[in-house]
């Protein structure tokens, strides 16, 4: 049944119906798409996961509020994305609290990135890609929030203009907008890997 | 005429075809003859390529366990708390019952209504002995309660129903009239 065939609607149709299998298939889905989402805004990959973990949770227990006036994805993703920016407001309280303000020990530029296995990858060429990688993820870290989550939405995850709208609660034109200065601050950066 | 700064402003929508048929034209001259804007153009192109191509991160193997032990254990905690509902419902019930119980024990008999008096069927009987007194005073010997046939004599009625217990009446056939025979007479 793990079939792309099936809409993820679908899915959640037989989940809201009482087939738990079908909740699985949701989790197999998702579980990529929505950690890269959730990394690439926060940045720690062990709150990146409870936070997915959660998001799972609150798929399982609010099943029932889903309507089919939205696409499944952009409800998912706006759950992942409130939760996201619940937990960044949480670490900024805690970065405020603990360490008067300052700059925190913990920031994103010192936290050690996800290293990410390839099996049958020539080495060689695998640490280049991992080079270029780890410094790409570091320039789209350090795009302010509001430019760095329409720049995952749309040039990593791939979603459309209109979905990254609904998800985000911000009109077509805003999301346009910021996704350009996102990009043209993410190319003036890395210019010189271009 | 396209310079480029112009060239820059307009760049996404040029990108996503979303100019006019005009300014598209002349976007399209401009990254043709302009060194610089071509660069940013290719610059542009290969940014995406490589945000497109950024390999996926994985959440740690043992996530879905992880997340299905999370959710039998949400479960446990809502069928536990249904549960402990029901337990605590059963107990308010339990206490309701015993404090209207109780407090029916401890509080007085509440004094008889008009209304109720009226639903008392209306004594026939003209010879009512007197009753006592629903609280007796604290010496009772004072109290003159009248006999039997002190009560016959005051009322002055000799109807049978008034006779003391021990007074049966009988029927003389001859006579064809009720007279009184008793140990009494």
């Amino acid at each position: 049944m793990n079939d792309r065939t099936v809409t993820d609607e679908e899915l959640i149709r037989r989940f809201q119906s009482g087939e738990d299998g079908a909740f699985d298939l949701i989790v197999a889905r998702y579980r990529g798409p929505l950690f890269n989402f959730i990394y690439r805004i926060l940045g720690d990959p062990a709150f990146s996961e409870d936070i997915l973990q959660e998001t799972f949770i609150r798929v399982w227990t609010n099943r029932s509020s889903y309507r089919e006036i939205a696409k499944f994805s952009t409800w998912i993703y706006t759950i992942a994305g409130n939760l996201t920016k619940s937990e960044l407001r949480r670490q900024k309280i805690r970065r405020w609290v603990f360490l008067g303000g300052g700059k925190s020990g913990n920031s994103r530029e010192d936290e050690k990135p996800l290293d990410i296995v390839d099996d049958n990858a020539d080495p060689e060429r695998d640490l280049e890609r991992r080079t270029i990688q780890r410094r790409v993820d570091a320039e789209i870290a350090k795009l302010p929030l509001v430019f760095r989550e329409v720049i995952v939405l749309r040039d990593v995850q791939e979603l459309s203009y209109e979905e990254i709208g609904s998800i985000l609660q911000i009109p077509l034109g805003t999301v346009k907008s910021r996704v350009n200065r996102g990009r043209a601050r993410l190319q003036e950066r890395l210019k010189d890997l271009l | 005429m396209i310079n480029c700064e112009l060239f820059e402003r307009d760049f996404k929508a040029w990108q996503d075809k979303e100019l006019a048929g005009e300014a598209m034209r002349g976007m399209d001259d401009h990254s043709r003859t302009c060194a610089h804007c071509a660069t940013f153009t290719a610059d542009a192109a290969n940014l995406r390529r490589r945000l497109a191509k950024l390999r996926p991160y994985q959440p740690y193997n043992e996530f879905e366990h992880d997340l299905g032990v999370a959710l039998r254990s949400l479960r446990r905690r809502g069928s536990g708390a249904s549960m402990r509902r029901a337990g605590w419902t059963v107990v308010g019930a339990g206490l309701a019952t015993g404090l209207a119980i109780g407090l029916l024990m401890i509080l007085p008999e509440p004094a008889v209504s008009p209304t109720r008096l009226a639903t008392v069927p209306p004594v026939t009987n003209s010879t009512v002995v007197p009753a006592l007194p629903v609280t007796q005073p604290a010496d009772a010997a004072s109290v003159n309660v009248p006999s039997v046939a002190e009560a016959r004599r005051d009322s002055g009625n000799s109807r049978s129903d008034s006779l003391p217990r021990d007074v049966t009446p009988a029927y003389d056939v001859n006579r064809h009239s009720q007279v009184v025979s008793g140990s009494g007479r």
